[in-house]
């Protein structure tokens, strides 16, 4: 092909057809290609200019319409492409700028739309160039080109050098875009030795630079979520935007006949400037955490099938009917690994949502505050696996999940007998707590409160109920019993002196003590401390009131719980010991010595020692006889055994109870 | 609280069973001076205070127009006539289960009177509450501390040494400390011992930490209440 005007003929070379002077490997050549746009243009302009193309011999002319003015219908879509590719950049890195004007790192971003915009307009115009573009105008574009591409690298360095923290001293800024513009001066005066030297070398420098720096910036951010959050943003978006644009440009180049319009590459810087910007904004940055990872992801993915593709069509040997079905039915075969890729290697582990309530029922079912402050705890741990678990020490509770420090920390509202609590750093610090992560917890808190409502009727209906029986058996039942039993006294008081061992009395008050039972509902279990205290108490009090010393130390925390019958058994022994003593023993002091260690299968070895210096059994003489029996029916009920021991000189008894105690199951 | 000499100590007697009210009026003859009020109902009884000053009232809780604890609660909350002391109140109940006895604390009662115990135990209880003791177990000092710090594990608590002030949901540290005590099982006596203080120290914070318990009981009956509708703000 060839353009002849009146003689002069340039024959055109698949050089002078390129998108891109950039591409030309010396000074040289680009001069060369530069005079030949001009003298091209030069021909274009005059008239009777002919395009002549085909094999010599066989020459058919073309006599193309010079127009002073191109028509903008001709101009091609790749030249919207970059227009519109340089306004988006710029005006989302004005937004930013804008946003927060006084932030050093919106305007190194800002710089960068300016960049981008500067770039590819030029190019827009020199790429989509019809044949040819006068020199000047061309070297003019170029340079333009150059500028703009260069800015948005520094500015891109500048911004690592600021966010998330500022890095650098105040001086270096300026001074890398002195640098850099003085670089770009050499290269368009052509004082760099040659076009990798003044175009690539820096630009290649740059992007590595800020490469370098995010790195840095990531190591320095170790124990900050939040600033990681923000850089794996800035990883993602980079990785897709400049990335994907030199990759496709290197990649289509070296396997494909035909690469991708660099035209359209370029629309790979879309995706960056919209991720940069959203992280740069921090506009709900806790949901774009997840899309951060979503988009390098996605781009990745991009990327490997673009250049399957690619590889496929090589392999295939050209571009032709054979090639499609193989690269469709290779797209199929990716799917699945694609699904299991994002299952399995970038989404957390999820909990299954039975799980989540089996946990939570076990937490609104324990049976004390304590326990249920523990399993509300396991849960928490193994949902979100934060490095700190604490109370939420905030003046004002919060009756919602709420999420602070831009997610280092999740406060968490009070439930039933928990406190408000705040975690911090989720994953093991790793990650941010996200607006999904203070959703579950709302629901789970939810969900504890209404199983506690609907425990809490429960328990209302049984406290009811038994209230009703209550006031039927006070109303129908005590009144009589009592009358009953204050006759008897007057009765036996009188018989007494006849033989009348007070059994009517004795009887009725049974009768009351049934009836108070079914009221009252049979010993509850509890902790083997508390039932300790009780007797402790009581049996110091008793002693108090009768002028005896009752010296039995208070035992350190105990451990075990005692099933209602083994504490009426304990407290029945030790009434009874005592009774013993301040009825028969004329004893000033009574010393207890109690020992509970755990035993084997979760059990408890008790031992109890009693010992009054009073008169002695053998003075009392058969009369203890019936206390006694009692206290061995109580042991034998505590799964043990009870001995009586007479003091050494005749003076004294003690008292010995050993048993090993089984924890009852606790009812869930 | 015991009464003066000046005047005759004055009881009113509350119960609708006339089998109890004869039982209580025999036992209280160990008070050969008392002069005793009688009522069968809450309408009687608050009739009877309107003309007459009492210093101690023994409530049954069950009456045929509503709970005693309403009568308790009134008394507490009324202030003393004729230069009498306050009048202290006794609940007479066929069923002792640490709910009602919470509740009668609560409510300003200082004792309680189980029916069917024998004459002599109930004597020493009336002589106990005239006395101004205070009524109390290591059952009772644990639900005050639920109630107030929500956790009744006295060994823990007593072991990790002092709590914070703000910590004690309202109840002073030495309240605490004594509430902390008793709930392990150690009696008044005992408790002053270990706190270098007079019994009577001992037993003005007792009173004090139940007047709290009714303060805070009230509060919450009133916080539920509203949160079931029953009541508006």
């Amino acid at each position: 092909m060839a353009v002849v005007v009146a003689g002069d003929t340039v024959r055109l070379t698949a050089e002078d057809r390129i998108e891109e002077p950039d591409f030309l490997d010396s000074w040289q050549a680009m001069d060369g290609f530069f005079t030949n746009q001009e003298r091209l243009a030069t021909l274009m302009r005059t008239p009777g200019a002919s395009l002549v193309r085909g094999t010599t011999g066989a020459e058919r002319s073309v006599h193309p319409r010079v127009a002073a003015h191109r028509p903008i219908d001709s101009l091609p879509a790749t030249y919207w492409f970059q227009l519109l590719v340089g306004v988006v950049a710029a005006l989302i890195g004005a937004w930013v700028w804008s946003l927060r004007p006084a932030d050093p790192a919106a305007r190194a971003f800002g710089v960068t739309g300016v960049g981008v915009l500067l770039s590819a307009h030029a190019a827009a115009v020199y790429s989509s160039r019809e044949l040819a573009l006068p020199e000047g105008i061309f070297r003019a574009l170029s340079a333009a080109n150059h500028l703009g591409a260069t800015l948005f690298g520094v500015a891109l360095c500048t911004l690592f050098l600021v966010h998330p923290r500022r890095r650098a001293p105040a001086w270096l800024i300026p001074a890398l875009f002195g640098l850099s513009v003085v670089w770009w001066l050499a290269d368009i005066t052509r004082v760099a030795p040659d076009p990798n030297w003044g175009t690539r070398i820096p630009l290649i420098l740059e992007l590595l630079g800020a490469m370098g720096l995010a790195g840095w910036q990531w190591r320095m951010a170790a124990g900050r979520p939040q600033d990681r959050a923000v850089l794996r943003w800035f990883a993602a978006s980079l990785l897709i935007g400049p990335g994907l644009f030199i990759g496709t440009l290197v990649v289509t180049a070296a396997v494909s006949d035909a690469p991708i319009p660099q035209a359209y590459a370029m629309g790979f810087f879309l995706p960056t400037y919209l991720g940069l910007a959203l992280g740069l904004r921090r506009v709900r940055l806790f949901d774009l955490d997840a899309w951060a990872l979503q988009l390098l992801f996605w781009g990745t993915v991009i990327g490997l099938f673009l250049a399957l593709d690619l590889v496929v069509l090589r392999w295939v040997g050209s571009p032709s009917a054979r090639a499609l079905p193989v690269a469709l039915l290779l797209g199929l075969l990716t799917l699945p690994v694609r699904q299991w890729v994002w299952r399995h290697i970038l989404r957390r582990p999820s909990l299954d949502a039975e799980a989540l309530v089996t946990q939570s029922l076990a937490v609104a079912y324990a049976t004390s505050d304590a326990e249920r402050a523990a399993r509300w705890q396991d849960q928490l741990h193994a949902m979100f696996a934060p490095l700190v678990c604490a109370p939420d020490d905030a003046p004002r509770p919060t009756d919602a999940a709420m999420l602070v420090d831009e997610g280092s920390g999740l406060r968490i509202p009070a439930v039933t007998g928990v406190g408000p609590l705040q975690l911090r750093f989720a994953g093991g610090g790793r990650r941010l707590f996200s607006p999904a992560d203070a959703r579950l917890v709302d629901r789970l808190v939810a969900l504890l409160r209404q199983a506690d409502d609907s425990r809490r009727a429960y328990e209302e209906g049984v406290r009811g109920e038994r209230a009703r029986i209550a006031r039927d058996l006070h109303d129908s039942v005590s009144s009589p019993l009592l009358a009953g039993l204050a006759r008897a006294r007057g009765v036996e008081d009188r018989t007494a002196e006849t033989g009348g061992e007070g059994r009517m009395r004795d009887e009725i008050q049974r009768a009351i003590g049934a009836m108070r039972t079914v009221v009252q509902g049979d010993m509850a279990a509890a902790p083997l401390g508390e039932t300790l205290a009780d007797i402790r108490f009581e049996a110091v009090s008793r002693g108090e009131q009768a002028g005896v010393t009752v010296r039995w130390p208070l035992p350190n925390a105990v451990p075990g719980v005692l099933s209602g019958a083994q504490r009426a058994a304990l407290i029945g022994f030790v009434r009874e010991a005592v009774s013993n003593v301040l009825r028969h023993a004329q004893a000033t002091a009574v010393e207890v010595t109690l020992g509970v260690t755990p035993s084997a299968g979760g059990a408890i070895h008790l031992t109890l020692a009693i010992t009054d210096d009073g008169s002695g059994i053998a003075a009392d003489g058969p009369r203890v006889g019936h206390g006694l029996s009692n206290l061995a029916t109580r042991a034998a009920e505590l799964g043990g055994h009870c001995q009586v021991v007479p003091g050494a000189d005749g003076r004294g008894t003690t008292v010995h109870l050993e048993a090993r105690l089984t924890t009852p199951e606790v009812p869930a | 609280m015991s009464a003066p000499s000046a005047h005759a100590l004055r009881i009113l007697l509350v119960d609708d069973d006339p089998v109890t009210m004869t039982e209580t009026r025999a036992l209280l003859a160990f008070l050969p001076d008392a002069q005793l009020l009688e009522a069968a109902s809450l309408a009687e009884a608050r009739h009877l205070l309107r003309r007459h000053p009492i210093d101690m009232a023994i409530v049954d809780l069950g009456l045929p127009d509503g709970s005693g604890l309403e009568l308790v609660r009134e008394l507490a909350a009324e202030p003393p006539r004729d230069g009498r002391e306050p009048a202290t109140c006794i609940v007479h109940t066929v069923f002792d289960d640490n709910d009602r006895l919470v509740a009668a604390l609560a409510a300003g009662a200082t004792g309680y009177l189980v029916k069917g115990d024998s004459p002599a135990v109930l004597q020493g209880r009336i002589r106990a509450a005239l006395a101004g003791e205070p009524l109390l177990s290591p059952a009772i000092a644990r639900r005050v501390l639920r109630t107030f710090i929500g956790s009744a594990a006295p060994t823990a608590t007593a072991t990790a040494g002092p709590l914070m002030p703000e910590s004690a949901g309202g109840l002073s540290p030495r309240e605490l400390e004594v509430v902390q005590q008793i709930a392990r099982g150690q009696t008044v006596a005992e408790v002053a011992r270990a706190l270098a203080v007079s019994e009577n120290t001992v037993k003005t914070h007792l009173k004090s930490i139940y007047a709290k318990l009714g303060a805070k009981t009230r509060v919450r009956a009133l916080a539920a209440a509203r949160a079931r509708g029953l009541l508006h703000d």
